[in-house]
């Protein structure tokens, strides 16, 4: 599903590069569990962009489902990332403006989703989360761990084949954090790729499988 | 989608109450004010174009050198009209206005002195659309002696009967037939009147005079001509028509004239330029316009579509500033519809609606403020407007509103459109606090506070100039002087009326003398003894009494003033400094000054007696001209009366004048004022502007303000953990004020360099209006300048001690 060649990723000084990834060559499979592990700065949450097609790589190749994702235009971009990846975040970035329902059918608007159709998708999410009750609640009226599962919520409702959840519990107590790594094992035991970066040798865990990172390098598998 | 953006733009507004009022007060202003000045300005462009063949109707103007004098004249000769139709069979039709005084008219026991009386060809209501009420416009001013009124005169001398077959007893001896009574002319005519005579009650009218220019022509062009390759068959009349005439009447031959340097040539000014072209386009002077016609100046519209435009950048700069200070509210918004889908021309579209519909918002209540203003802006320009903004008047009124909306809410929302979608999510979401440093934004404050500077100084230096104006010395003594002027009505009584108010304790002196201080001072050709035959000289000349001198306070150079104990002082004059300098034989005193007469082929001898100092007899804009009195008995246009008064008890005084007016004209109506106040009439136009340059020079700075005040809150909200961590480090809160105004100084301190060259420009510009004004003196610029920076600071120093004086305890117990 996923091959990086190669990828390095740096910033450019005036005199030198500064690498936050180099030459990183990884293969990910369809209806695998990753984590990305590793000392912060490591650059984790780089290769996890970039693998989210929100960042670029600077040099190497990356291809999505076989398609040459480093040389696609902006516009092809979009259109795989929102309709094969759902995003998870630590500080769960739900848009304060709007209710959890509208939250949530958000990415449907950006895929021209009908009305109808949009609302029943939400209403089944809301179930199977038991958030029905919240729904018209404004996202710093819920707890870290509802504004989560909400999030969890609209990363899945266009049905993505990969899910990048980005310390998706790193802001959370332990028995949230719980909840939302089963709910994520749940998710990846239906069939959904999951690719997680986490400091929880805990939360690894839930993962069939351990990428290490330190200073820019995959160190071991 | 679209509900989805509505909802977020609503949330957003309400969630910051704040940001939301500064933005839409300062656009709804903003758009008020520009949409004042577009009602205002599409006003004065709208002149003259209720006349149906308004596209076809030219006027014909003289522009002439003659000895070094140059000027345009909208007056023409009797003849040309009929010359040009008969000659040119591209024009259609001609009509003349022409004034022969005042007229007493008399209507049963409805007695009036009409001065707003002109002669008209009977074509004139087949070019001018002037619709009637009563009457047959193609006839009525057919036949001698025949006279339209207006809806508003009707009602002076016949109350609610139809005047139409009624006849006027006119100046007590003829009787005037009335054929038709018009509507008022239209406040949008560059011309009204009160009474239309025909032409033919005159025989002058059709007189061969080729140089006596006393008639405005109007001509029709037929359809499908092009009037511009015209001047140059206009030529052909001066040299086949004028000349041989000049020739014969004052010895002038062409080639000479032309030799000299001279010119004198007929042009064709288009009927739609008059009102707003005449003096700024065409170079006609305006004392050779009738009386009663409106002008106004396209430089002054420039200004307030300059002043409109700005107003409203202001406003929009405000709302760009403050959207994308705010971004870092925003960011994340971008941040995550971007890794949810959303490409960059989606968000784009977002921020341009938003921005659209706080505008169409603002355009809402600026409309409901214009609607409310609009009525005292009309008192304001004296009722000589009808200003209004409706949406149903036209069809097209609806849509242009709605575009100006859209194209407002597309130009405020643009940059931030453009700026907040480009952030990239990997940067926003990794909550990298990277500083996003926009130059743009303190480019904008620049050149906000550029504009309001620029206006400031223009404020300051227009109200020097009335200033210096209104006060200067006028070479004759200005206060307490009460001047009547419609003594004609005393007609042969003159003298025994000034010797009864020589009577009255409170009167020092009085004199009668025709019209000065506004427009229709009448010119003559002169010729100093000496001279050689053709080298005659252009003066203005004022008929007046023997105590002319005397009344005014005009001080003399050489010789006497006229003196009633010199017999032949009948046939002398007396002139200014400055027709002593064109005539330029030294001493004049005791020379002959002869008046060339183009009536009657002749020229009249007079005696200088004496020189007067030079004085202002009319406004400053002009410098003083070459000017000859004459003593004369009182005539018709001699209706200028004065009279010096010892106290400035004007309300008093004016009452016992009155009834010494009352028993010389059988209770006639005394029309009269204080000539400080006509003075300061003649700067009317320059006084408007003034006040409606200081009200918007305000707005537009308190608009800037507006935007400096909430830049300075989001800016300071932004530095709240670096002021505290420096608090922290032992800046004190001096220090951390002087911090912080640092960079908002440094705006205003640009701002006053791009200012100052571009007021200067302009204002210098204006005061070439004047012959007399003002030095543009540096002070000026600088004491503006201060304010402007004064005034930001005052704005921004709540918001900057409030975060300098906070505790830092407070921005950085929470990472």
């Amino acid at each position: 599903m996923i091959k990086l060649l190669g990828v390095s990723k740096y910033y450019q000084n005036k005199f030198d590069k500064t690498y936050i990834l180099r030459n990183i060559n990884l293969e990910i499979k369809e209806g695998e569990f990753v984590s990305i592990m590793g000392p912060s700065g490591a650059g984790k949450s780089t290769l996890l962009y970039i693998i989210g097609m929100l960042d670029s790589a600077s040099e190497g190749e990356y291809y999505f489902l076989d398609e040459q994702v480093h040389k696609m235009k902006e516009k092809r971009l979009t259109e795989l990332h929102k309709s094969h990846i759902g995003f998870v975040f630590q500080q769960y970035h739900l848009i304060d403006e709007l209710t959890v329902y509208e939250n949530i059918e958000t990415p449907l608007l950006y895929q021209k989703v009908s009305g109808s159709e949009r609302k029943g998708k939400v209403a089944e999410l809301l179930d199977r989360f038991n958030m029905v009750a919240k729904k018209d609640l404004f996202p710093n009226q819920l707890s870290g761990g509802q504004q989560q599962l909400a999030a969890i919520a609209r990363a899945i409702i266009s049905k993505p084949k990969l899910i990048l959840a980005d310390e998706p519990t790193g802001n959370l107590h332990s028995d949230q954090g719980k909840e939302i790594m089963q709910l994520l094992k749940k998710l990846n035991d239906e069939g959904t790729t999951i690719i997680q970066v986490t400091h929880s040798e805990e939360n690894a865990k839930y993962g069939n499988r351990i990428i290490k990172l330190s200073d820019g390098w995959i160190e071991k598998e | 989608m679209f509900t989805n953006f509505v909802k977020i733009i609503f949330r957003n507004l309400l969630r910051n109450k704040a940001f939301s009022f500064i933005n839409i007060l300062g656009l709804s202003i903003g758009i008020s004010c520009f949409l004042i000045l577009a009602v205002f300005v599409i006003d004065e462009m709208g002149y003259d174009t209720f006349n149906e063949k308004a596209d076809r109707i030219y006027r014909v103007y003289i522009s002439s050198d003659v000895n070094g004098n140059a000027s345009n004249t909208s007056k023409t000769p009797a003849p040309l009209g009929s010359q040009l139709k008969s000659e040119f069979p591209e024009i259609e039709s001609f009509t003349r206005l022409g004034y022969f005084g005042m007229h007493e008219l008399r209507y049963k026991d409805k007695l009036f002195r009409e001065g707003s009386i002109y002669t008209a060809d009977s074509t004139y209501f087949e070019i001018f659309t002037l619709p009637f009420l009563y009457g047959n416009p193609k006839t009525a001013l057919s036949k001698p002696n025949s006279i339209v009124i207006t809806e508003q005169s009707a009602e002076k001398y016949f109350g609610s009967e139809n005047p139409l077959g009624k006849q006027f007893i006119a100046n007590g001896s003829m009787t005037y037939n009335i054929t038709g009574v018009m509507k008022n002319f239209p406040k949008k005519s560059h011309f009204a009147c009160n009474f239309l005579l025909s032409s033919s009650t005159y025989h002058e009218t059709e007189g061969q005079n080729w140089i006596n220019n006393e008639y405005t022509t109007y001509v029709l062009f037929k359809q499908n001509i092009n009037p511009a390759e015209f001047d140059k068959k206009l030529e052909r009349i001066v040299t086949e028509k004028v000349f041989p005439f000049a020739q014969e009447r004052l010895g002038i031959n062409l080639k000479e004239f032309l030799a000299k340097g001279n010119r004198y040539g007929y042009f064709l000014q288009p009927l739609k330029s008059i009102y707003l072209y005449s003096q700024a386009q065409y170079g006609i002077e305006l004392n050779t316009e009738w009386g009663q016609i409106r002008n106004s100046n396209i430089y002054y519209n420039y200004i307030f579509i300059a002043i409109g435009v700005f107003i409203l950048l202001i406003a929009v700069f405000n709302f760009m500033n403050l959207t994308t200070a705010k971004s870092d509210g925003r960011a994340k918004e971008v941040g995550v519809r971007k890794t949810l889908g959303s490409d960059r021309s989606k968000l784009i579209w977002q921020f341009i609606t938003e921005s659209t519909i706080t505008c169409f918002f603002s355009a809402i209540i600026a409309f409901v403020l214009v609607k409310f203003i609009l009525p005292f802006f009309n008192d304001f320009l004296e009722n000589q407007k009808e200003l209004s903004l409706n949406l149903f008047d036209n069809f097209y009124t609806i849509p242009i509103l709605l575009l100006f909306t859209l194209v407002v809410g597309f130009l405020a929302g643009s940059y931030p459109a453009f700026y907040l979608s480009s952030f990239q999510p990997s940067h926003i979401l990794k909550a990298v606090s990277n500083k996003r440093k926009t130059n743009l934004r303190s480019v904008l404050v620049i050149v906000q506070f550029a504009i309001s500077i620029t206006l400031i100084i223009g404020v300051v230096i227009i109200r020097n100039q009335l200033d210096y104006v209104l006060n200067k010395d006028l070479g004759f003594s200005k206060d307490r002087l009460v001047v009547i002027n419609n003594a004609s009505a005393l007609g042969n009584r003159v003298e025994a009326f000034k010797h009864e108010l020589s009577k009255i304790p409170n009167v020092v002196s009085s004199t009668n003398s025709s019209v000065m201080f506004q427009s229709g001072i009448p010119g003559g050709s002169f010729q100093i003894e000496g001279s050689p035959e053709e080298e005659f000289k252009s003066c203005q000349f004022i008929d007046a009494d023997y105590d002319f001198a005397r009344t005014y306070k005009v001080k003399l150079v050489s010789g006497r003033y006229f003196d009633e104990n010199y017999s032949t002082d009948t046939s002398a004059v007396v002139i200014n400094e400055a027709a002593a300098r064109i005539f330029g034989t030294g001493n004049p005193v005791g020379k002959i000054l002869y008046k060339v007469h183009t009536s009657t082929k002749g020229v009249y001898p007079y005696r200088i007696v004496g020189v007067v100092k030079d004085f202002n007899y009319e406004s400053l804009h002009q410098n003083i001209r070459p000017l000859v009195f004459c003593i004369s008995h009182v005539r018709q246009a001699a209706f200028f009366y004065a009279i010096r008064i010892k106290s400035e008890d004007y309300a008093s005084t004016i009452k016992t004048i009155k009834k010494t007016w009352g028993r010389f004209t059988n209770g006639r109506e005394l029309n009269c004022f204080v000539l400080n106040e006509k003075l300061e009439r003649m700067y009317i136009t320059e006084i408007k502007v003034g006040q409606i340059t200081t009200v918007f020079s305000f707005i537009a700075t308190f608009i800037a303000c507006l935007g400096l005040f909430g830049l300075a809150a989001f800016i300071t909200e932004k530095r709240i953990k670096e002021i505290g961590i420096r608090k922290v480090l032992g800046a004190s809160i001096v220090e951390i004020i002087m911090l912080l105004s640092k960079e908002f100084t440094k705006w205003v301190l640009i701002a006053n360099i791009i200012a100052w060259p571009v007021a200067y420009y302009v204002m210098n510009n204006w005061l070439m209006n004047f012959a007399y004004r003002t030095e543009i003196s540096f002070w000026v610029f600088l004491i503006s300048g201060i304010t402007a920076l004064l005034i930001a600071l005052f704005t921004i120093c709540a918001q900057i001690y409030k975060a300098a004086s906070s505790n830092p305890i407070e921005s950085l117990k929470y990472e």
